[in-house]
């Protein structure tokens, strides 16, 4: 009986410091036959330990077409995350994953114009949505990003931002809750850019991730421009430990976010009691 | 299994049996504490068994998901190496297990099945487990009320066998080929059940149904917290009286949440445990941001009540209720927010004022 407890090896080959508190790591597990397996959906996540301290879920930020390695973007806040601040390349993490039946649907939106709402740490598990679907673009009709942080300092993918706010593919906003002297773009919470883009509410597929408040607050504005409910769809974040529907902590009513989500749309949302 | 699945054995032979057996593995059974309470726990001799007893306070669970458990030892310097601490290998007879405890292991079976993730270390306890239940002829204790939650007092699948008593001898409803294969083992003379005999159980099992009060406010219950028509005042109510103990959720042999951490053994060993954990906590559900989804008793008794009672739940596990009446929390419970008092409650002032008007 295989063991759902038992983490595979990774090594840190690279890390990226995007904000004052959140890194990217660039992992590749250690043994090559658990490498070229690994095959993971947009949306899905996996269980990081550090061991001697814990482990934690952690969406993966890098694009599902890349075979190589795979990515985590991380912002330390707590026990697990701070120690994993403290690792260097070539240290040792373990993996279980990828996690999660409750994927971003993607083949699903083919000729739909694309949204893609993200808030500060929220980014990250949405970019493995936008690389394939840049790497697609013809596939798809019109593609909008809109982002917001709470500084300019925390802005996660600096590079990227920039690149998405120059490329034709892509309809790029931003906007921070508290500007700095250097900030000459957009202040306020991530739902004023709504108001800075068209949205055809009859062909719109609009995917969020972010704090709760926020993802909140997004799907009323989104509700109020006509989209139909299994038209929005979330990620839901809940505390977990066990990440395969054992441990109980991320049930809400009779789901559990870790084996029946963590992407689920407004309707299955709606329908969730005792939320 | 059909009616030749129904043996008769004396007492004298049974006894003789698990004697025989006790060389070859843990035979667990009731046995009487103190102040008269049941324990479950291994015996070197069927004398000690307790036959009149109740069920033991302590749930059944703990044989197989361990109040603490230690997964996965781990080193800390060098090059990273996990194990996996392994579940010790022995056989286990479970004798005189009650029907509510049995059908909550059936649960946990499909629960901890669910999503194509067996749980290894549940299962590998399992796997080398036999349960021998013991049919309840009369309620052992008030507080039951498996005959709400259809798992009790007598039953239909769950068990290796169930023994009915019948004086100086059983009949033994043999359920898997465990069963048949413990008996054939342990070299149990039996013979084969009479029409009499079954004739006998039959008016046993509906003498043993009109023991139990029925409570007629269950069904009514389970759909006002399904449709969550129950009345927030009334949740606020049960939150300001519960102090969080964790008591209900712990003696549950329904309740399988677990919390993960990890400890160092010394400077170079670490190990990754598991231990149980209650949905009744603050700390169960908050995040490093602060953020507590319930933060609050209220909401965390209403997710209780909801895995207890809601028709979804079941639905999502194969028709199990999420209790099987055992009556523990009623026990347990230091201010009485238990299953049949709440939903007793519910049922007489829960319904919320859209509910009235019909
Ligand atoms: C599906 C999913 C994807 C996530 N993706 C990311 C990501 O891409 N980047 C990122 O920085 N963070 C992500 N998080 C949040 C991240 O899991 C928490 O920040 C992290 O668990 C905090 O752990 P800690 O030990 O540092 O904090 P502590 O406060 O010390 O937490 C102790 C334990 O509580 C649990 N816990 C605490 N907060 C959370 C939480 N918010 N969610 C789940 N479990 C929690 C964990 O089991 C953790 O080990 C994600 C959470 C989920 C559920
Ligand atoms: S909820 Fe109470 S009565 Fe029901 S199975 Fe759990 S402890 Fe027993
Ligand atoms: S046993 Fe009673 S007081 Fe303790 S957590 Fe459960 S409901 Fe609350
Ligand atoms: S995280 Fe353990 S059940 Fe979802």
């Amino acid at each position: 009986m295989a063991n759902i407890y038992l983490p595979d090896i990774a090594v840190i080959k690279d890390i990226i410091q995007e904000t004052s508190d959140t890194k990217t790591f660039v992992l590749e597990f250690r043994d090559s036959k658990i490498k070229k397996a690994f095959e993971f959906k947009s949306g899905q996540f996996v269980e990081v330990s550090v061991f001697g301290v814990g482990e934690v879920p952690i969406g993966i930020s890098s694009n599902p077409l890349k075979k190589e390695n795979f990515e985590i973007t991380v912002r330390a806040v707590g026990s697990v995350t701070n120690v994993l601040h403290q690792k260097g390349i070539g240290d040792e993490i373990g993996i279980r994953g990828p996690l999660g039946n409750g994927t971003f649907p993607v083949d699903e939106m083919t000729g739909k114009d694309i949204l893609i709402i993200g808030g500060g740490i929220g980014l990250p598990p949405l970019r493995s949505l936008i690389l394939p679907i840049l790497d697609n673009r013809k596939k798809f009709g019109k593609f909008t990003i809109l982002y917001g942080a709470r500084t300019p300092g925390d802005r996660v993918y600096k590079n990227l931002l920039k690149k998405w706010s120059e490329s034709p593919k892509v309809e790029f906003h931003e906007t921070v809750d508290v500007a700095d002297d250097g900030w000459t773009g957009n202040v306020g919470v991530v739902t004023i850019l709504l108001d800075e883009i068209e949205i055809d509410p009859n062909n719109t597929a609009a995917y969020t991730c972010g704090p709760p408040i926020m993802i909140k607050f997004v799907i009323q504005e989104l509700l109020k421009r006509g989209l139909p409910e299994d038209m929005i769809i979330s990620t839901l974040e809940r505390y977990m430990k066990c990440g395969v529907g054992k441990c109980g902590h991320c049930a809400i009513g009779h789901k559990y976010i870790c084996t029946d989500g963590p992407v689920f749309s407004y309707k299955e949302i709606k329908a969730l009691p005792e939320g | 299994m059909g009616a030749e699945s129904k043996k008769i054995l004396s007492k004298k032979e049974l006894a003789a049996a698990l004697n025989n057996v006790m060389g070859k593995m843990d035979v667990i059974a009731p046995t009487k504490g103190i102040e008269g309470e049941t324990h479950f726990q291994s015996i070197k001799s069927t004398n000690e068994i307790y036959w009149e007893y109740t069920h033991d306070l302590y749930p059944i669970k703990y044989l197989f998901s361990n109040q603490e458990e230690d997964l996965l030892k781990f080193n800390l310097n060098g090059r990273l190496d996990i194990k996996e601490v392994s579940v010790p290998r022995r056989k286990m007879l479970v004798f005189g297990i009650r029907s509510c405890d049995v059908k909550a292991l059936e649960y946990t079976d499909i629960f901890y099945s669910g999503f194509d993730f067996k749980d290894s270390y549940y299962f590998k306890k399992r796997e080398n487990s036999i349960l021998i239940s013991i049919a309840c002829i009369k309620p052992p204790l008030d507080s039951c009320f498996c005959i709400c939650t259809n798992s009790g007092p007598f039953l239909e699948s769950g068990f290796d066998i169930q023994l009915v008593d019948l004086g100086n001898k059983f009949l033994a409803d043999i359920g898997t080929k465990k069963g048949e294969a413990f008996l054939k083992d342990a070299k149990v003379k039996t013979s084969n059940a009479t029409k009499r005999d079954l004739e006998k159980v039959e008016n046993l099992k509906t003498e043993a149904d009109e023991y139990f009060e029925t409570v007629g406010y269950f069904a009514k219950g389970i759909i006002q917290v399904t449709g969550s028509k129950v009345k927030e005042k009334l949740w606020e109510d049960f939150g300001d009286r519960c102090i969080s103990c964790g008591s209900c959720t712990h003696l549950c042999p329904m309740c399988t949440c677990f919390d993960v951490y990890d400890r160092i053994e010394d400077e170079n060993i670490g190990i990754r445990s598991r231990c149980w954990d209650s949905c009744q906590y603050w700390g169960y559900t908050k995040e490093a941001s602060g953020h507590n989804p319930r933060a609050e008793a209220k909401d965390r008794i209403k997710r209780r009540c909801y895995h207890k009672l809601s028709y979804y739940y079941m639905k999502a596990n194969n028709n199990f209720h999420g209790c099987v009446g055992c009556g523990r929390c009623v026990i347990g419970c230091p201010v009485s927010l238990d299953i049949p008092s709440i939903l007793k409650r519910i049922r007489r002032e829960g319904i919320t004022e859209a509910e009235e008007l019909i």
